[in-house]
């Protein structure tokens, strides 16, 4: 039955994700971003509060809430601030790899470990098909594995204590384990000046690093399609804080607007400000209806590969125009530092081109879309007698 | 509870209405185009298999739930904004000309009295001949702004005597009733405001004009006069004393706004329907005539998505909109922001599959046509700035301030 009703406990969650967004997330962002690192203590209580552990299914270690509910924690989280959710989340994108992964295969001591550490999906990369980063590759050597190149700039990384990456080898593409620690892993932090300052952007370089067999989690097709799930779920993730962020800033503006006077009424009084505001709220709106569809269809257990990719591309375009629009009807005040709207603004533009960009996005519904075809597309009409 | 499935009985729904846009509507789709004008085969076909253009208010008919008669869910929106995304795909101004109260349903059923409800809504239960409801609101100097009306409406011993003119009306000149919108004094704005039932042949109520339009030609939409046009007082609707109830604001502008905020969804949804005919349509042909590789797929498929991206997120706010209405809570800023996106994306997703196709696109494919059908979905029943409108005004209510 068609309904956009979250259940008493998933608001009861929202509401919980909310106060701490609220205290740690958005009352800090802007320290939280000079000092380019989340506090230790703003970390702690995430932990404790099981904030890092979302997408963990219970297997894991994890909550094991289902998709719809995630989205709807990750929008609390992103509503507090998008940058500082990441600084937060960044170094744990690896769970949705490791979730994946634990649906498919029976032993999971191994998965099991690595979830009870911080663990960095390096480089997830959205294309055609799965992918691995392709300048990552593997290949067997005496007894074990090596692997070398430097993956896409990414975030999170130089936070965790185990990095996971796609590479590919002689033998397929390849889910691989490094302990961050490891000879010859090396961070190159990016001086991305544009956002997200706080959650450590960089590439890494993997110098033939030697890891076991047991660090090989997968190869072939069980990591192809351990990929498109984690993809998949990743998407929702991304697309809800996204959703998160819009709507942090149409409530800002919103309210802003409704008391800043110019030409002796509330700006709110004209029209070229209350319909854009109109329209960030729709857009959020949109927005977030497709995130809950594709996470409503993965709970269903349907592939929700290509409607996720959609999503995020929704929620991308979205959190873009509903930022920009924010720092623009705030004006001057918009675009200094004494409002949140430039620092949203900023986060949301770095956000879109790490987690794959609208085209890549597209890309992939639109070889859905292609191969899917339109059963009834031209039918019915008459064409011959109107010629 | 989250949720985007059909229940079975929904599918069933779904399925038929498909059916009959693709069996019966769309085969007439383009002649009607061309003759400006619903072929009388068609509406035959239609009366035969019972499909009538029903928003709500007619009892017993598709799309008609009542909720007050059945313990389960209220689901009559959920249904209509389905039904209306199928006959859109089908033909959008064929749908408009489907017999039926149409528009004029909604209003009747919501605020009728007993004895009106029967009269003008029981006679459409096992017509022979087409027959249409229509609403007569829009003045030529009156659209958007409801409050703005001017046609009066005088009483008299057993009655009332309007004056006036409407324009716009679909179905208006052929409708066997109008519930006519009149005011008793344009100075008391809404509160002064009357709505009648106005039977077909009335003295004084003339159709002067049927209008020729850029799309949507199927559909007749006419200008009506009334020239001291007297209608007795058992056609008031809802009958005197719901005019002077306020504790909930003006009632007849309740009844207006009560209907958009039902119907709103329902047009949004048809312009979605005509949206996704052309996205189809433009994906069917282009597979035809390409391999998916090389230049112009990469391309298309781009363009593909964000035509399908669109319509998918058009529906989730019709959807939403619709639930919210079904639950009996306060819809209309949902409605008017499914109205207000599906208006423009609809008309976007159009221009976009004519582009695709390019000039064979104009030539011989209904997507011009589809493009033609669509812009007014971005004006009727509130134009997209009145969407805007109501939106921004919940926004900033929360503020204590009135944009």
């Amino acid at each position: 039955m068609i309904a956009f009703q979250p259940e008493e406990a998933q608001s009861a969650l929202a509401e919980s994700v909310h106060a701490f967004a609220q205290r740690y997330l958005h009352d800090n962002a802007r320290e939280v971003e000079t000092k380019r690192a989340l506090p230790p203590q703003i970390l702690q209580e995430a932990v404790s509060l099981g904030l890092t552990a979302l997408s963990l299914p219970e297997a894991l270690g994890g909550a094991g809430l289902n998709l719809v509910t995630q989205a709807i924690a990750y929008e609390a989280l992103g509503w507090g601030d998008l940058g500082s959710s990441q600084a937060l989340l960044g170094a744990q994108t690896g769970h949705h790899l490791l979730a994946a992964l634990a649906s498919q295969t029976p032993t999971q001591d191994r998965l099991r470990d690595l979830a009870e550490t911080s663990v960095c999906w390096v480089a997830p990369v959205w294309g055609e098909r799965p992918q691995a980063d392709g300048s990552l590759a593997w290949q067997r050597n005496a007894g074990g594995v090596v692997l070398s190149g430097e993956s896409a700039i990414t975030l999170g990384a130089q936070h965790a204590a185990h990095l996971l990456v796609a590479a590919g080898g002689q033998e397929g593409m390849a889910i691989l384990a490094i302990p961050s620690a490891a000879a010859g892993v090396h961070f190159r932090p990016h001086a991305l000046a544009l956002g997200m300052l706080a959650a450590g952007v960089g590439s890494v370089r993997f110098e033939d690093v030697r890891l076991e067999e047991a660090d090989l989690l997968a190869v072939g097709e069980t990591a192809q399609t351990a990929i498109r799930q984690a993809l998949t779920t990743l998407a929702i993730e991304q697309g809800a804080l996204e959703v998160g962020a819009c709507r942090a800033a149409t409530e800002y503006t919103v309210a802003y607007t409704a008391q800043r006077r110019a030409f002796q009424q509330v700006i709110a009084a004209f029209q070229g400000v209350s319909f854009v505001a109109a329209d960030m709220a729709i857009e959020t709106e949109a927005a977030r209806n497709l995130i809950w569809k594709a996470a409503v269809q993965g709970d269903k257990g349907e592939d929700a590969f290509s409607t996720a990719a959609m999503a995020l591309a929704h929620a991308h375009q979205a959190v873009r125009f509903v930022t920009s629009n924010a720092v623009q009807l705030l004006g001057g005040h918009g675009f200094v530092q004494d409002h949140p709207v430039e620092k949203w603004m900023r986060d949301a533009e770095a956000q879109v081109l790490l987690f794959g960009r609208e085209l890549e996005l597209q890309s992939v519904l639109g070889d859905a879309l292609w191969q899917a075809g339109a059963k009834d597309g031209t039918a019915g009409f008459r064409l011959a007698e109107n010629a | 509870m989250i949720d985007f499935t059909l229940t079975p009985q929904q599918k069933q729904l779904r399925e038929m209405a498909h059916a009959f846009a693709q069996g019966v509507m769309r085969p007439y789709a383009m002649e009607a185009d061309r003759i400006e004008d619903a072929p009388k085969a068609y509406l035959q076909q239609a009366m035969a298999l019972g499909v009538g253009l029903d928003l709500g208010g007619a009892p017993g008919q598709s799309g008609a739930e009542r909720a007050d008669d059945r313990p389960q869910e209220r689901t009559a929106n959920r249904n209509g904004v389905l039904l209306a995304e199928e006959i859109g795909w089908g033909d959008p101004g064929l749908a408009l000309a489907l017999p039926g109260p149409g528009l004029g349903g909604p209003p009747v059923a919501l605020m009728g009295t007993p004895a009106q409800k029967e009269k003008y809504l029981g006679m459409f239960r096992g017509a022979k001949e087409p027959m249409w409801g229509a609403y007569a609101l829009t003045e030529p100097e009156a659209g958007s702004d409801v409050s703005g009306i001017r046609t009066s409406a005088k009483k008299v011993e057993g009655g009332w005597i309007l004056n006036g003119r409407k324009i716009f009306i679909t179905n208006g000149g052929r409708a066997a009733w109008n519930v006519v919108f009149a005011t008793v004094d344009p100075t008391l704005g809404r509160a002064g405001q009357r709505a009648f039932l106005v039977e077909k042949g009335t003295p004084g109520f003339t159709c002067t004009r049927i209008l020729h339009k850029m799309g949507l030609r199927a559909s007749e939409t006419a200008e009506l006069l009334f020239e001291d046009c007297f209608v007795p007082d058992e056609n008031l609707l809802g009958g005197e004393a719901q005019y002077q109830a306020r504790s909930n604001g003006p009632a007849g502008f309740r009844v207006a706004m009560q209907t958009f905020d039902n119907t709103r969804p329902v047009v949004a949804a048809m312009a979605m329907g005509i949206a996704r005919a052309a996205y189809e349509y433009t994906l069917e042909i282009l597979r035809q005539g390409y391999a998916p590789t090389g230049h112009f797929y990469h391309s298309a498929r781009e363009r593909l998505a964000e035509m399908y991206r669109k319509i998918e997120a058009a529906r989730s706010l019709v959807w939403e909109a619709a639930w919210k209405g079904d639950i009996g809570e306060p819809n209309s800023k949902e409605a008017s922001m499914s109205k207000a996106y599906a208006g423009r994306v609809s008309l976007e997703v159009c221009a976009m599959g004519l582009e695709l196709l390019g000039p064979t696109g104009v030539v011989d494919h209904p997507v011009e046509k589809l493009y033609r059908d669509c812009k007014v979905f971005d004006i009727f029943e509130g134009t997209n700035q009145v969407q805007h409108l109501v939106v921004a005004r919940r926004l900033y209510a929360a503020h204590g301030i009135r944009v």
